[in-house]
């Protein structure tokens, strides 16, 4: 026979240990750890600045901005919000508006707004940027802050080139703020839509996914000795997606990389994703001589269309490859020279032209080699 | 019984709480803001000559035209004036403002000895400004340009035409002395 009295600071110890863990529990719920990881207030902004003419205005008196983290690690970016359909041209500077604040006229000063963040020794690292139309950071925190308020400095160089604005109008910029407080996973691209565009024109990107996009991402095709073709981001980016238009003007042809980039700084790339092209591929209408012999060295002409500068010429049969040295290009014609191997299989060799851009013509049965 | 399910209760809340460290804090947080920035430059002109001192040859029973001023212009408003005026530092003899007077070298001459006919001067047409007409000069200021819009980058050149009327009755002066009158050239914004 038992009694109850044996179990009774066993069963005690049990609910004292389960208590606690749903205290621990109850702790975490209260805890925020979404939409409140990271907030900033804005206090204050410049209206009708007179400008001095010929020297930097500064201003560090009238815009404060007020950060809460809990996070350890965060940042504050600034970048020009091009809102109410700010030309993209004035991107960074300030440009004419009306008095209502609506961007009318072409006058922009001629130089872009610099906004400098405070360092607030132990607790964040202020820097100065310039402003642009990417996110840079003006704020790297060192730990957790409630309210810590930034008074940030900003200097607008101004000419006697900038022109006094009558009418009511005067130069206007809306300067946007992002804050992130890290911790979360980088940025991952998985494809694009198209993925393909044509140099010189401008591509409408319906659908850049992947995942751990935020708010404010932005992307680039990148390569290396090429300059980023930003995106021009429309509509709302979501965690999986973002749209766009890439301009293409100017652009390189080939396979370029794709890049996003979260406001921490955090990137995700795709190697080779997307294909900027020539409008046409090429196409092969006749190719003389039609035959060579083993170890002979002839010169070769290809008549077709779409060749380009760069392209590339060879013959192949099986796992052998003859590359021909170009010496000569035009749209539709190509002038170069092989050397038949003297061990080359003889028999009919296929005739490929490549551009540089990756697209190709071949012509079957082309070559004879005797 | 009993000490078995208070240890599978244990087992089940630290599972959760596991789970609860695993998946809460990870989540990226983002949060913006923005300010409005408005400005604009105050009123400005800028003038600048492009020499300091020029020599011109004056010939007798001449009208004796002379081109090779310029007068820089950088104003920022859309309405702006550039007026000259006999500078009259020294002090000049009021007498003789707005005539080439008698100039040692270092001060002016007494008595003072001045040509016969006062200097005139003009400023060119130039887009964005309106040429005024040739304007006798004397120690008050007299508008050679009025704008009409902001001048470019770079501000605009007006090339000032001198007009000195030279008479056979004007003394010529020996050297090191020679005639001499100070253009002082001002822009107003309006």
């Amino acid at each position: 026979m038992q009694t109850s009295v044996g179990d009774y600071p066993h069963r005690s110890r049990v609910r004292i240990i389960v208590i606690l863990v749903l205290l621990v529990l109850l702790l975490l719920w209260t805890v925020p750890v979404t939409a409140a990881d990271i907030e900033i207030a804005v206090d204050g902004d410049i209206s009708n600045w007179a400008f001095t003419p010929g020297t930097t205005n500064i201003d560090s008196t009238n815009i404060t901005l007020n950060v809460s983290s809990i996070s350890s690690t965060w940042t504050v970016s600034v970048k020009d919000g091009m809102d109410f359909n700010k030309t993209p041209g004035t991107v960074g500077r300030m440009a004419e508006s009306d008095a209502v604040g609506a961007y009318t006229g072409t006058k922009v000063l001629g130089t872009a707004m610099t906004v400098a963040g405070p360092t607030e020794p132990t607790k964040t690292i202020g820097s100065s940027v310039v402003l642009s139309g990417s996110n840079q950071v003006i704020e790297s925190g060192l730990t957790p802050v409630t309210g810590l308020p930034l008074p940030l400095t900003i200097s607008q160089p101004v000419s006697i080139s900038d022109q006094v604005l009558g009418g009511g109008h005067r130069y206007q910029v809306i300067v946007t703020f992002i804050a992130f407080a890290e911790g979360g996973p980088e940025p991952v691209v998985s494809g694009i839509v198209p993925a393909e565009g044509i140099t010189g024109t401008t591509v409408t990107v319906t659908n850049l996914s992947g995942s751990n996009f935020l708010p404010h991402s932005t992307a680039v095709l990148n390569r290396t000795g090429f300059s980023d073709i930003n995106l021009t981001v429309t509509g709302v980016t979501t965690p999986t997606s973002m749209t766009g238009t890439f301009n293409l003007v100017g652009a390189g042809v080939g396979l370029w990389d794709v890049t996003v980039t979260n406001p921490d700084g955090r990137t995700g790339t795709k190697p080779q994703l997307f294909w900027i092209k020539y409008p046409s591929a090429p196409t092969i209408s006749f190719f003389t001589p039609l035959s060579g012999a083993r170890g002979a060295t002839k010169n070769i002409g290809v008549g077709g269309a779409g060749f380009q500068n760069g392209v590339a010429v060879k013959f192949t049969k099986g796992a052998s490859v003859i590359n021909a040295a170009v010496s000569q290009v035009t749209s539709g014609t190509i002038e170069a020279t092989i050397t038949i191997p003297s061990d080359g299989p003889t028999g009919l060799w296929v005739l490929t032209v490549t551009n540089n851009d990756g697209q190709s013509a071949s012509r079957s049965n082309a070559f004879t080699v005797t | 019984m009993r000490e078995m399910k208070a240890k599978l209760l244990v087992i089940l809340c630290v599972m959760i709480f596991v789970g609860a460290i695993m998946v809460g804090p990870v989540a990226a947080a983002t949060d913006t803001g923005q300010t409005i920035i408005t400005g604009n430059p105050e009123a400005d002109i800028q003038v600048t000559a492009n020499i300091t001192a020029t020599e011109i040859a004056l010939v007798q029973g001449s009208e004796n035209y002379n081109a090779t001023l310029i007068v820089n212009v950088k104003a920022n408003p859309f309405s702006w004036t550039l007026a000259v005026e006999d500078d009259m530092t020294g002090p000049k003899d009021v007498a003789a403002a707005g005539y080439m007077t008698n100039w040692t070298g270092i001060a002016w001459a007494v008595p003072t000895t001045k040509l016969l006919n006062p200097m005139k001067i003009q400023g060119s047409a130039e887009t964005g400004a309106t040429q005024e007409s040739e304007k006798t000069v004397t120690n008050a200021p007299l508008t050679l340009e009025t704008g009409y819009q902001a001048t470019l980058t770079g501000g605009t050149n007006f090339v000032m035409t001198t007009h000195q009327k030279v008479e056979y009755g004007d003394q010529n002066l020996n050297t090191p002395n020679v005639y001499r009158l100070v253009f002082l050239f001002t822009g107003t914004t309006l």
